[in-house]
């Protein structure tokens, strides 16, 4: 104390030398002798220590001036010196625009291209559109494509210059593919620190892949083409969009000009004809026996106009809800094959659905074809009607009829291989968005169903309600039995691996986001697959690395719905293994997500491709685990995950610690949090 | 995991006129893990391309030693090898993997014995079939 006593006076006694030195110069200043007006015009340090020379020689210390004491305590104000600020940033009225649009999420990992719109949404939107850290750009888009599936809806990303938009390229393949929407924001920076991360025609690199691009000039174009991404990436047939943002107007200033975010008008969705529509309804009504094969639909309106539909007529439904989302719930009781040894006389086919986009092969519609499952009427082949007329086609003259997004019936929206559609065209093909057409079908139905014809309906309905219990009822024994097999097994059988979880997420809202398909499908035969998101199908163009970072994004749409929905992805070692940076994403954003690894350790389906071409040239199959594992060393998941900040048991080889492990991590995830399990597998 | 040591243990100097000794299971143990038979079938025959079948007997291709070797041989060989990708059976000649060789495997294959209790003798199961799962009555 003695000391800070000392120093204290010191201080004091420092600041009132001060003061008299000041005071002396200014003395100094007023005084009009040649030697004053010398002393003004010399350098004021010699003149401070003359007055400190003084003061040190007896004379009295004056107290510091209140100028002196703000200066000294930090209360000064600085000269008014005009700021070098920008107040109204082009990037703000982007992120304006993506408001306009309803963007909620955007995600990416940083880039110097974009951090003028990087710093809008975070300081003038208020992350009110949040911003999801990636460790990577292809997870980025990945998570947009699982959000999407969930949501029905895009959320936007960023991606930094040609290497952002490179390694994005991948994901943005496998949503075009998907059918997926997205809307995808390039940075490029032409003062930049790397030439090469610029590009003339930036959109160039993933054109082949998206369905619309634009590198606008000026910001009143940058914002209008947000809003016209938007609007296209969401008209069928969904696609991620690219929009390339320069630095030059994400930072300029704005400030008295008139430029403002206009509103922003959703775009008129491509609806089945008027004399489409009612020859639709004319074929529904009068068929004896009715089928709906509801494939994939846009957006949970979709699904539950689909619902309306069947319910109205009492039809046998199809569904590719277990190929992806946005189809017919799997337990509502139309959903079936209809009473046995009744044929189907009028099929109408809604979208396609599931994997691999685009309504190539296995166009996830179930049951009877989805087209042309009968003989056409002549002029019936073509275009929502387009060339006809309904004297020329008499209502019922055609067995089938099918609503395909635009684009997708001809040109299997410019991905090679496998045909845009499934089968031949025979029936009533019509290139129209079928969610948008459902509203005008379910009127046109409405205002045909005669009193007699809704009694027919309502007997219709009971026999496919019963008939559709009993075949129902052997799947769910067949479903049980295939997860019966190895069940006391070591490594773990995938179908205890599954069954295991089911007494957990039975009552729970559930969106399983990964595919199934190198897990043995045991989750869209024993989960409730019954709501639009309830499982979001596979890559799209069979991408590896989509399933962790898509379930970023169902994660996403998860914590946004705010109800306890919880996301459970079944996570292949060899997809996880591509971006595993996911993981801290999931942990930093606490999303609700209990990952269990399907860890047989390695790219299982590619060592059993290998064996057989091993077998074919006769040279044994002994080596095919070079290139194709993930052994020596083993892989700790658990271990990764920690490392992450995420909750994380295992590895565990033994079924019977499964049920203590999930019931561990899901408690953690129903607090909102996600958690891991590693399980040890069977390699299918 | 010490099943899923890797191992490097098949001879290839057998002849298909040498003689063939008692088939030793342990021996086939070894070319199972080696073959990676497991990839299809599991390390029990229980899951994938099963060997056991659900009421725990084994699928006809196993019932003799000798079918069992000429199914191998040939699986399919009344037609050429697919030119895509495929899941298929492999085939495997002598040059791969030796009548001994193969007679080893087929002893240890037969030694599998199912780990799956019957449905009654699983509780969780029973009680998914009882509650009905996706069946809304």
């Amino acid at each position: 104390m003695a000391k800070s006593k000392s120093l204290s006076l010191d201080r004091r006694r420092f600041l009132k030398s001060a003061a008299m030195g000041a005071a002396a110069g200014a003395t100094a200043l007023v005084t009009s002798t040649p030697d004053a007006a010398t002393q003004a015009t010399a350098p004021t340090a010699a003149g401070q220590r003359g007055a400190d020379a003084r003061a040190g020689a007896g004379a009295p210390l004056a107290d510091p001036t209140p100028e002196q004491l703000a200066r000294e305590t930090g209360g000064a104000v600085p000269p008014a010196i005009p700021p070098r600020t920008v107040v109204r940033p082009g990037s703000d009225l982007m992120v304006d625009a993506l408001k306009s649009v309803g963007i909620q999420f955007v995600m990416a990992n940083p880039g110097s291209s974009f951090e003028g719109l990087q710093e809008s949404i975070i300081n003038h939107g208020r992350n009110d559109i949040e911003f999801i850290t990636a460790l990577h750009e292809e997870s980025a888009v990945a998570a947009a494509h699982g959000y999407a599936k969930a949501e029905g809806k895009p959320m936007a990303t960023l991606l930094h210059g040609t290497i952002g938009v490179q390694h994005a390229a991948m994901a943005i393949y496998n949503a075009y593919v998907d059918r997926v929407p997205i809307v995808m924001i390039a940075g490029l920076d032409y003062e930049g620190p790397v030439a090469a991360h610029n590009a003339t025609d930036m959109g160039a690199i993933v054109r082949g892949f998206t369905k619309w691009d634009a590198q606008p000039r000026t910001l009143e174009d940058a914002i209008g083409a947000i809003q016209r991404a938007y609007q296209i990436a969401i008209t069928p047939p969904t696609a991620p969009v690219l929009v390339t943002m320069t630095g030059e107007i994400q930072k300029e200033e704005t400030v008295g000009r008139a430029i403002s975010v206009p509103p922003f008008r959703p775009p008129q969705m491509p609806a089945a004809d008027y004399l489409a529509t009612k020859r639709i309804a004319r074929a529904l009504v009068d068929a004896a026996n009715p089928r709906i094969n509801v494939g994939r639909l846009r957006t949970p309106a979709g699904v539950r106009l689909a619902i309306e539909l069947v319910e109205l007529l009492g039809a046998q439904a199809g569904s590719a809800a277990t190929s992806g989302p946005m189809s017919f719930p799997m337990s509502h009781p139309m959903r079936g094959n209809g009473v046995a040894g009744v044929p189907v006389d009028f099929t109408l086919s809604l979208e396609t659905g599931g994997a691999g986009g685009g309504g190539g092969r296995g166009s996830g519609v179930t049951g009877t074809g989805a087209l042309g499952n009968a003989a056409p009427a002549s002029g019936a082949r073509g275009r929502g009607g387009r060339g006809t007329t309904e004297a020329s086609v008499p209502a019922g003259a055609f067995a089938s009829a099918v609503i395909l997004s635009p684009g997708l019936l001809a040109t299997n929206f410019n991905i090679g291989g496998r045909g845009g559609g499934a089968g031949s065209l025979n029936g009533l093909a019509i290139e129209a968005d079928a969610e948008s057409s459902l509203p005008g079908i379910i009127e046109e139905v409405k205002s045909l169903l005669t009193a007699d014809k809704r009694r027919l309906v309502a007997d219709r309905a009971r026999k496919n309600e019963e008939a559709h219990v009993t075949q129902r009822t052997a799947e769910w024994a067949q479903s049980i039995e295939q997860a019966r097999r190895g069940w006391d097994g070591s490594p773990v059988s995938l179908g205890r691996l599954h069954a295991e979880l089911w007494p957990l997420i039975k009552n729970e809202d559930v969106c399983l986001s990964g595919p199934n398909g190198f897990t043995g499908g045991h989750s869209t035969r024993l989960f409730n697959i019954d709501k639009p998101y309830s499982y979001l199908g596979s890559q799209g163009a069979g991408g590896m690395g989509y399933g962790a970072p898509a379930t970023v994004g169902a994660g996403l749409a998860a914590k946004k719905a705010g109800n306890g929905r919880i996301v459970v992805n079944i996570q292949t070692d060899g997809d996880l293994n591509y971006a595993p940076g996911v993981l801290w994403t999931m942990a930093h954003h606490r999303l609700p997500i209990l990952t269990v690894m399907h860890n047989n350790r390695g790219w299982h389906q590619e060592r059993m491709y290998m064996q057989f071409m091993a077998g074919v040239r006769n040279r044994g199959t002994d080596r095919m685990g070079i290139g194709t594992s993930l052994m020596d060393p083993n892989i700790d998941y658990a271990k990764m995950a920690q490392a992450y900040g995420m909750y994380a048991e295992g590895p565990i080889a033994d079924p019977k610690e499964l049920a203590g492990a999930y019931t561990r991590a899901m408690d953690r995830v129903k607090r909102g949090e996600p958690a891991l399990v590693d399980v040890i597998t069977q390699p299918r | 995991m010490a099943l899923m040591v890797q191992l490097t243990v098949v001879s290839r100097a057998q002849t298909p006129t040498a003689a063939v000794v008692p088939a030793n299971a342990s021996n086939g143990k070894a070319v199972y893990l080696a073959h990676q038979c497991w990839a299809c079938h599991g390390y029990n025959g229980e899951t994938g391309t099963r060997l056991l079948q659900e009421d725990g007997t084994f699928t006809p291709r196993l019932l003799t030693a000798s079918g069992f070797t000429a199914f191998i041989r040939a699986p399919r060989p009344d037609q050429a090898p697919p030119t895509g990708s495929t899941l298929s059976m492999p085939s495997y000649g002598m040059a791969s993997l030796p009548n001994q060789q193969a007679a080893e495997l087929f002893a240890y294959i037969k030694t599998f014995r199912p780990t799956q209790p019957a449905l009654k003798d699983i509780p969780l199961l029973e009680q998914m079939i009882r509650e009905g799962g996706r069946v809304k009555k």
